[in-house]
């Protein structure tokens, strides 16, 4: 018999034997129409496997990963079963005995090559870009900016827009930036990533180092900032996964939503039918719906509808939890049916908070403008272009 | 020439309807004997269709000629009145108006949705096609296959085991069996009233009978029945609960309808007699006109697989289209369940 | 059966390699529905029983017709399975069958509100569309206990009844027409279908005549408005005797439920000096168990007080008799006031009223009931629930008839929540404690076996919503007597080759090619 906390066991015990109550909310139930694959079924089979009523083989190890960790079943739980908590723990199982499907295993190759969940390196700085970074930002800032990876790989250019934001936001006083190629400390860093990629992957022995070393490298820092929302909520406690924490970090929406009290956008955005799209991360992991609303007010010069589904309730669009690596065509799904949601429900325009979520919603709307990054819209409400050429092409080892 | 008479046992009701008269009408008076009619030995080789008062008999569905009728009209009896669960059990020879005035007499009344010939038999109601909508209303029912095998629905208001056997017999024109005896639920027992919408505006197409009463169910005003007169130009609407809910509902009704309307409002005595006045003479004579537009609709294959196995021996001349397999020298010699 | 690879490379040619499932995650995850009977095989890790030789996923009725065809010519049974709530196993095949899997079925086609209809695909989880319904200002007024975990076909196909049936009807009461695909392979749309319209005999059919691909609901405008309170009476008989004269007096209640003495008592502790040892005590005990994870004391004396089930049900009878009832109004307007405060009036002629807020507690935890199964499983005791119908007169009697037969065997306690002008439901619940998994299954059969010879002898109907599935076949044929020519009629007509899930409803027939039961 496999130990687990009590937590865990008691989650995978009441799921096994739940008439599947949650089972509509499952972004990968719905988008792949199979038992197999609702928290019901997957909970059951980890139930079933941790006794060895169910060998362990591959194809029971690569159900464990169809979860996205969107938290949405605990909205109807009446248990408060925390299943993105027992799967993570089932996918760290199954990683240990080597049955890890395939797009898990190639994570772990990943971060070892290339700092972050990528298979190239993040783009370089080169002299030029160096100098504007020094200009944007401050080693020496008790706080510091760790970009998303993905903002950091695809769209290095943000990263220095929000460090000008940040530093807007701050007072004027810029903060230090954390990442491949600028060191918060001064001393060079290979962590392009927080490492979470490595968590969902059940890599769970390279999570913890990653986490360790990261957080080493944090340790002087009052304060993380992230637009990150998987960090902020390995970082976080009351998420599935942040149960300690060494360093404070804190999502970029909850920080503007304090600091904006102070620092008034030049020019609110206008935007063409727009409705909030809540991340599963910063709603159901972060808890800042709330906040996401405040922001978004303050940033946009009309009102944001609220899709049906919203806030605790809204739907995964797949992005998160390595699922749309393990399954893409169901992931997409997720996203596609989201922008159905909007064109049903009459928005034109979809806002979110998530760099990942924008990606995903983008690939199934077909067009950028029908996907807005609350990032995007923060930098365009402040006027901020971020400097030419700070990142150059080519791969930064 | 023929007269469009109304009497089965009359060879004109048949010419009237493009049939020719059946070799022998039987009128069995027990339901024993009728059953024994249907499942039991045969004494022609001739088919059969099984009537009540006949004001519904679809010519079209009559598939084999020549053949015999059995007429349910002499099983009529009311077998008993279960006031506590508000339900009668009669043999479905009975006629509508007749068992409503027997229950009104006991001082009830049927669940009061709808209006129905009162010379129709309720069985007749029931077996015919798209004409009831009493079939909810069947707690319980007795029936008989062509082929012999009596059938019982336990009774229940509603029930979950399995498909709904009942509706072999209720809707099915007699194609398969006969329908012995039903339970019926009874109505609530309240007041009511009689709503009498009178003006120009009900020749609006705004304002049919469907939009009207969608318009009070929108406000949670139930009617038990509508009626719209074109010759009088007034839209009728009975409606049955409680004295404090009539009166509210009232005050509200001419305005949920449309306020262009005049709005009379009558007693539960003037709401009883419009109700006979249309069962008992207008809606008999819709039926008739009805039947005379009556035409053959396909049937489906299914249909004949199912009357292949209930009446396998094609004891019954209802039903589908298709050809009906001949008896060739008798009906199923008896009821074996 | 092992499907042969020739066999599954035939079913990819229908459905898509992707389509067709036979890892063993795939194969465990349908080898149950929701029954209480198949938990307790979990339970003790007999996972054999229900595993299909494949899962399909077809999508849309031509992959549908393939799949009957391919059937028919294999002999092979095809289960039809929508969201798997059921409870009675009726979506439970085995190794020799083929689950069909619907849920890709899964569009509201459209909304028709001048005809106030909808038109939805099976598949479609019952909540979400309900939920978008609603958003469009209408409702279908279909709300079961498991409508979270339901899909609309299932609805229809097991004949089930929502909370709010007292003011909407059950599925039979609400759906006009169905589409299927039959086991010849043909499709029927009943709306088209000249008469007889078949809808109810598809409609309970649970998969045996065909797949119910759509389903054409009625709708109404959604309420805005509800009043909802409780009431408490002496005993049983009067609080049967105040809904009666309820439903029969023409006012029209949305939710009616009245829970007997036991059932009453595990609501709600009762308060006041008079409440006696029993009455605290016992429901505290049930009510620790279901509200948190027990330890091994805890799980040792919850399962000692349900073996004493004799005991426990007679000391219910002796010492309390209070019935609590939570009835509700919904509707449009302030006319729906004046109904609710008349049928309020009415139930205060019998009762004491309690007030709003028990109602409205009720309502705001309408669907927490499924939950509370998940901690009973987990102390190693099973639940389960049987629902029965009668009509008013008969129905205490056959109350106190299932009661007995019961009484020896499982705690059991009651609720009527589904009530009609001439009749209701009775929906039992019972609870019972076995050392092994073997001892649990027999003691579940008897519990069946007694509740249902009983409903039977006492001229009730066995099933209100739950459906037949495989758990009750043995009654089916009293419920209809006689009925099983009718069945057979139609699956001649609908099912010649006994493809469609064999085993159900009524008994396998001799001629139907292999048995799809546990």
């Amino acid at each position: 018999m496999r130990q687990f906390s009590d937590d865990i066991e008691k989650a995978t015990a009441y799921c096994t034997y739940c008439p599947k109550m949650c089972r509509f909310s499952c972004p990968a139930s719905e988008a792949e129409k199979r038992e197999t694959v609702t928290p019901w079924g997957m909970m059951r089979l980890f139930e079933l496997a941790r006794d060895g009523s169910v060998e362990l083989d591959g194809s029971v190890a690569e159900t464990f990963y169809h979860c996205t960790g969107c938290r949405r079943c605990q909205t109807w739980c009446e248990h408060d079963n925390d299943v993105p908590e027992a799967l993570w723990a089932a996918r760290d199982w199954v990683h240990s005995e080597g049955l890890a499907p395939e797009p898990a295993s190639h994570v772990t190759d990943q971060f070892e090559e290339f700092g972050g969940p990528f298979d190239e390196p993040a783009p370089s700085l080169d002299d030029e870009s160096s100098r504007a970074l020094d200009s944007v930002f401050d080693p020496d800032s008790s706080i510091v900016f760790v970009p998303d990876c993905t903002t950091r790989w695809e769209d290095p250019a943000t990263v220095v827009a929000i460090g000008l934001l940040l530093a807007r936001l701050n007072g004027g006083e810029p903060v230090a930036l954390h990442t491949p190629g600028a060191a918060a400390d001064g001393t060079e860093t290979d962590r392009g990533c927080c490492g979470a990629p490595l968590a969902a992957a059940g890599d769970g022995a390279g999570w913890r180092r990653w986490r360790s070393g990261l957080e080493a490298e944090l340790q002087e820092a009052d304060l993380v900032v992230t637009e990150c929302p998987s960090m902020a909520a390995h970082f976080s406690e009351g998420s599935s996964w942040g149960k300690q924490r060494r360093v404070h970090v804190e999502h970029l929406i909850g920080f503007m939503a304090r600091e904006l009290q102070e620092a008034t956008p030049s020019e609110p955005v206008r935007l063409t039918d727009p409705m909030l799209h809540d991340s599963c991360l910063l709603t159901r992991q972060l808890g800042l719906a709330d906040e996401t609303r405040q922001v978004v007010d303050a940033l946009t010069d009309g009102d944001v509808s609220e899709f049906d589904f919203n806030r605790d309730e809204a739907p995964c669009c797949g992005a998160s939890g390595l699922y749309d690596r393990v399954a893409p065509d169901a992931a997409r799904r997720c996203a596609a049916s989201r922008i159905d949601d909007l064109q049903r429900e009459g928005g034109r325009t979809v806002v979110c908070g998530s760099a990942d979520c924008t990606k995903a919603l983008r690939g199934e709307a077909g067009s950028e403008e029908t996907v807005r990054d609350i990032v995007e819209l923060a930098l365009r409400a402040f006027a901020i272009e971020p400097p030419a050429h700070t990142f150059g092409e080519g791969g930064q080892t | 020439m023929t007269t469009d008479t109304r009497d089965v046992t009359e060879p004109d009701y048949w010419k009237s309807r493009g049939l020719e008269p059946p070799g022998q009408v039987y009128t069995p008076d027990s339901i024993r004997a009728l059953r024994r009619r249907i499942a039991g030995p045969s004494e022609s080789s001739r088919p059969i269709v099984i009537v009540g008062t006949g004001s519904h008999l679809r010519p079209s569905a009559v598939t084999a000629e020549p053949f015999d009728v059995v007429v349910t009209r002499g099983c009529a009896r009311v077998q008993s009145i279960d006031s506590t669960s508000g339900t009668v059990t009669v043999e479905a020879g009975i006629c509508w108006g007749e068992l409503r005035h027997r229950l009104r007499d006991e001082g009830l009344q049927f669940a009061p949705n709808g209006l129905y010939p009162a010379d129709s038999t309720v069985g007749g109601l029931l077996a015919s096609a798209g004409v009831s909508g009493l079939g909810p209303d069947v707690a319980a029912m007795t029936a008989c296959t062509a082929s012999g095998r009596d059938y019982s629905y336990a009774e229940a208001p509603r029930k979950a085991a399995g498909p709904d056997m009942r509706y072999l017999f209720i809707g099915c024109e007699g194609a398969f069996g006969v329908i012995l005896t039903v339970t019926l639920a009874l109505g609530p027992r309240p007041d009511a009233r009689l709503w009498r919408f009178s003006g120009d505006a009900l020749e609006s197409e705004d304002l049919g009978g469907v939009q009207l009463i969608d318009r009070l169910a929108d406000h949670d005003i139930r009617a038990a029945w509508s009626w719209f007169d074109e010759s009088e130009g007034v839209w009728d609407v009975a409606v049955h609960g409680p004295e404090a809910v009539l009166e509210r509902w009232a005050a509200r009704a001419g305005e949920v309808v449309s306020p262009e309307l005049d709005l009379e409002v009558r007693g539960a005595e003037a709401c009883r007699e419009r109700r006979d006045v249309i069962e008992a003479e207008q809606l008999p004579a819709e039926a008739a006109e009805k039947r005379g537009r009556s035409t053959q609709s396909g049937q489906p294959e299914w249909l004949r697989h199912i009357k292949n196995t209930l009446d396998d021996s094609g004891v019954l001349a209802v039903g589908p289209g298709a050809e009906v397999p001949k008896p060739d020298s008798q009906r199923n010699s008896g009821g074996d369940s | 059966m092992t499907l042969s690879n020739d066999r599954r490379a035939e079913l990819a040619s229908i459905v898509g390699d992707a389509r067709v499932l036979t890892d063993r995650a795939d194969l465990l995850a349908y080898n149950a529905d929701c029954s209480p009977r198949g938990i307790i095989l979990t339970r003790g890790r007999r996972l054999e029983a229900g595993q299909p030789a494949a899962v399909v996923q077809p999508d849309g009725v031509d992959e549908l017709r393939g799949l009957v065809e391919w059937a028919a010519r294999t002999g092979t049974a095809l289960v039809a399975y929508g969201d798997g709530s059921g409870v009675c196993r009726g979506a439970v095949g085995n190794a020799d069958s083929v689950v069909v899997d619907l849920k890709r079925f899964d569009d509201i086609l459209e909304l028709d509100e001048d005809r106030r209809s909808v038109r939805v695909q099976a598949g479609v989880n019952g909540y979400l569309f309900e939920r978008e319904m609603q958003r469009r200002g209408w409702t279908a007024g279909h709300f079961p206990s498991s409508i979270y975990c339901s899909s609309v076909g299932g609805w229809v196909a097991a004949r089930g009844a929502g909370q709010l049936s007292s003011r909407y009807g059950k599925i039979e009461d609400i759906v006009e027409s169905v589409r299927v695909v039959t086991g010849r392979g043909d499709v029927i749309d009943t709306a088209e279908s000249p008469p007889p319209d078949p809808t109810p005999w598809f409609v309970g059919s649970e998969g045996t005549l065909g797949f119910i691909t759509d389903v054409t609901l009625q709708v109404e405008p959604k309420p805005a408005d509800r009043h909802y309170r409780g009431f408490q009476f002496d005993d049983l008989s009067d609080g049967l005797e105040a809904i009666r004269r309820l439903m029969q007096s023409g006012l029209r209640p949305a939710v009616v439920r009245l829970y007997d003495p036991f059932d009453t008592l595990v609501k709600k502790a009762p308060s006041g000096d008079g409440a006696g040892t029993l009455r605290r005590a016992l429901p505290a005990a049930l009510r620790t168990a279901l509200e948190a994870r027990v330890d091994e004391w805890g799980r040792a004396a919850f399962n000692e007080l349900i073996r004493r089930a004799g005991w426990v049900n007679g000391a219910v009878d002796a010492f309390s008799s209070e019935c609590r009832l939570i009835v509700g109004y919904e509707g449009h307007t302030e006319t729906l006031q004046t109904e609710a405060e008349a049928g309020f009036d009415l139930l205060r002629r019998y009762g004491v009223d309690l007030g709003v807020e028990p109602g409205e507690e009720w309502r705001e935890h309408r669907y927490a009931v499924s939950y509370k199964q998940s901690p009973v499983f987990d102390a190693g005791a099973f639940v389960d629930t049987m629902e029965v119908a009668t009509s008013w007169s008969n129905l205490e009697s056959l109350y106190q008839r299932v009661r007995e037969a019961l009484a020896p065997h499982v705690l059991v306690m009651a609720h009527f929540s589904h009530v009609y002008t001439a009749g209701s439901s009775i929906y039992f619940t019972f609870v019972g404690s076995a050392d092994t998994a073997e001892e649990a299954l027999e003691l579940h059969q008897t519990a069946w076996r007694r509740g249902l010879d009983a409903v039977d002898g006492a001229g009730g109907s066995i099933a209100h919503h739950h459906g037949v599935g495989s758990v009750k076949t043995p009654w089916t044929g009293r419920d209809h007597r006689g009925g099983e020519a009718g069945f057979r009629a139609l699956k001649e007509a609908f099912d010649p080759d006994g493809i469609l899930n064999p085993g159900k409803v009524y008994p396998r027939a001799a001629t139907e090619p292999r048995e799809a039961s546990p």
